[in-house]
């Protein structure tokens, strides 16, 4: 693993000598550090002098820091962070910032940092500053939920990005470069390491590389916080995934150290498990098992040994309520995929990266606050299982056996391997069990193959039947939308289509009409608001019926599904496609 | 005196933050209320709430090593 230890001179006064504290625990420990300076910090002499003095002494590298820059003199807009200003005034905070830095240093940075850079913002960093490596660019999975949390006052939307370090493209900075030409020419990382499981479900700012995030979350009791490391092995974890790399991205302001309106506690207690939290980096390192760089060493790092266009895996565990439920998640330039193995293998939460959909934030761009990449599927925020009325955005597979139906999105599994191969990365499940009121009893085990260009393998075995002569059919099911937030956008013009024996089609209207085939080899729905076709393609063999479905304002997806018969001694393929449209 | 120690502690409201919502409760003499939703209650009260929402963290003190994560979960 390597980490990365960031602190930043306070933007309060008060809160000086805490981070002084942070740095003499780190230098104590021999951890390497990096420095993001906001203006406030570079105007003043005393911080210019302690911070140069660690630079000095402890080779501290020392970047800029971009927030509260509506306070910048010449500056018209008040929005404290950058990624929300209107391009013009971008540009003259950057043009202000780095000039300061250049006036002070005599150099350029490398290493620069704000809660999120919209595309807008990484083409100006390009153009103005092309010395910097690797920029703090983003909050894995904030969104709505931490919207929400912050009782609907935190107007970060960073949902659908990366969990790790990526290469972000030129149109979307969430959405990661497909080659060296997509590319916005700086290693991006993410601000903290998210529990993998918990920021779906939940806020990403409880459950965070990050003490006080987890304290905020009451995941602790008194002195005694062991989920804080267990998070860091959490990430060191999916080294095994991932080529033998992972990332760890350590950055808790100076306030978090002393009580505030979040975390009560004493400030020994949060001292001490800053303190703590810090000391099982460098343990980790006398064994081996970390390296601590800057952030500038460590964007030289990624480029010399991570190609663009990569694919990033993760298998997460739930380790805090008990449940040890598992999740895995994928992202390459096509797509992000997350798969629910307590659902049977659901698929959670699909990115369709493929629609490239360019979004700049600001007052000057439709998107506004939205930096979020959109979905096709979120379970979480649009239904997922049926709940009182209808099902909403997910995937599963609808098995049926003598006259009855189940859904597998019930019939909980775990991951039984995680394998990077030739053609993508492959996922087996452990199999699901199927018992039917009838007494039939079966066992489906799920396979899932991530194939570059937004291409999913999904391959389904009968492993046990308990009558044999039973026909068992199975129906592959999408049920999709689009959206960045937890509310239905506007469906109209999404395109539905089957190809098979006939070629029905329909413009969605909200009106719930269904259109089907038999001998189906694939059904479609093209989605222009992202810029996406998404389809079931039924591999080698035509599907005995395809059907696509229009729903309704009640109830507003539409589905897609793919009917077959599966046999014990012949695996079921069906492909998940997702292509870019005009 | 500490900077910190100047601020009285303040607590989140134990039902909004049941929704994972924080919300600093209003302080009236003993009694401590919400303004988002219909809380009321002591110290005491707010402090046993916490307690109650923690439950749910069956393995919140509960070390899993990066290997017991591999291996057991």
């Amino acid at each position: 693993m390597i980490v990365n230890i960031l602190h930043r001179p306070p933007e309060r006064a008060e809160h000086y000598r805490l981070f002084r504290l942070q740095q003499e625990m780190a230098h104590r420990l021999d951890l390497k550090v990096t420095l993001l300076l906001d203006l406030p910090a570079m105007n003043n002499p005393a911080v210019m002098q302690d911070v140069r003095r660690d630079s000095e002494q402890f080779g501290d590298e020392l970047g800029i820091w971009f927030s509260s820059v509506g306070d910048i003199d010449g500056i018209s807009s008040k929005e404290p962070f950058i990624w929300l200003h209107a391009q013009p005034e971008k540009r003259r905070i950057f043009e202000i910032m780095f000039r300061r830095y250049r006036e002070i240093f005599g150099r350029d940075p490398e290493a620069i940092g704000s809660y999120h850079f919209d595309a807008g913002c990484l083409r100006l960093i390009r153009e103005l500053c092309p010395a910097v490596q690797v920029a703090v660019a983003g909050c894995f999975e904030e969104g709505v939920k931490v919207f929400h949390g912050c009782n609907n006052s935190w107007y970060l939307f960073n949902e659908g990005m990366p969990w790790g370090a990526w290469y972000p493209s030129k149109t979307h900075a969430l959405r990661p470069a497909l080659d060296e030409a997509d590319w916005a020419g700086l290693v991006a990382v993410p601000h903290l390491n998210r529990d993998l499981v918990l920021s779906y479900e939940g806020r990403n700012d409880f459950f965070a590389t990050h003490p006080a995030n987890v304290q905020r979350a009451m995941a602790y009791r008194g002195a005694e916080c062991p989920y804080m490391l267990n998070l860091v092995d959490q990430v060191r974890l999916q080294e095994a995934y991932n080529d033998g790399y992972s990332y760890c991205h350590v950055h808790v302001s100076a306030g978090w150290l002393e009580p505030n309106h979040n975390v009560p506690d004493p400030e020994a207690v949060s001292q001490g498990l800053y303190q703590e939290f810090l000391e099982y980096f460098g343990a980790l390192r006398r064994e081996g098992k970390c390296t601590d760089m800057t952030m500038g060493e460590f964007g030289r790092w990624h480029r010399e040994h991570i190609p663009v266009g990569k694919p990033a895996v993760a298998l997460a565990k739930e380790m805090l309520y008990g449940t040890g439920k598992h999740y895995v998640w994928y992202a390459d330039g096509s797509m992000r995929v997350l798969l629910d193995a307590t659902q049977g293998g659901s698929i959670g939460d699909l990115r369709p990266y493929v629609g490239q959909v360019a979004v700049d934030t600001g007052p000057d761009t439709p998107h506004t606050i939205y930096g979020s990449y959109p979905y096709l599927i979120h379970s979480q925020y649009r239904s997922g299982l049926a709940h009182h009325f209808a099902d909403g955005a997910r995937t599963t597979l609808l098995v049926s056996c003598r006259g009855e139906t189940a859904d597998l999105g019930l019939c909980p599994t775990r991951v039984a391997a995680v394998t990077r191969t030739e053609t993508g990365v492959q996922v087996r499940l452990t199999p699901a069990l199927v018992e039917f009121a009838n007494g039939a009893r079966l066992a489906i085990e799920s396979e899932f193959l991530f194939a570059p260009g937004g291409n999913i393998q999904i391959v389904r075995r009968l492993v046990e039947i308990s009558a044999p002569d039973a026909e068992v059919r199975i129906q592959e099911y999408f049920k999709g939308c689009w959206g960045v937030t937890e509310y239905p956008e506007r469906m109209k013009g999404i395109q539905l289509a089957v190809d098979g024996a006939s070629s029905p089609a329909l413009v969605y209207d909200d009106q719930g009409r269904s259109i089907r085939s038999a001998a189906a080899q694939t059904v479609r729905a093209r989605v222009p608001q992202v810029q996406t076709e998404v389809s079931l393609d039924a591999g080698a063999e035509p599907a005995l019926l395809g059907t696509a479905t229009e729903g309704y304002l009640f109830n507003p997806y539409y589905t897609l599904t793919l009917e077959k018969i599966l046999k014990p001694d012949k695996e079921a393929t069906t492909w998940l496609r997702m292509k870019k449209i005009p | 005196m500490a900077a910190h120690e100047k601020n009285p502690v303040k607590h989140r409201c134990p039902v909004c933050f049941g929704r994972e919502t924080d919300v600093v409760l209003c302080q009236q003499g003993r009694t401590y209320y919400c303004v988002k939703c219909s809380f009321r209650g002591t110290r005491e009260d707010v402090v046993g709430m916490y307690a109650d929402l923690q439950k749910k963290f069956r393995w919140m003190l509960t070390r899993f090593t990066m290997e017991e994560q591999r291996d057991k979960l």
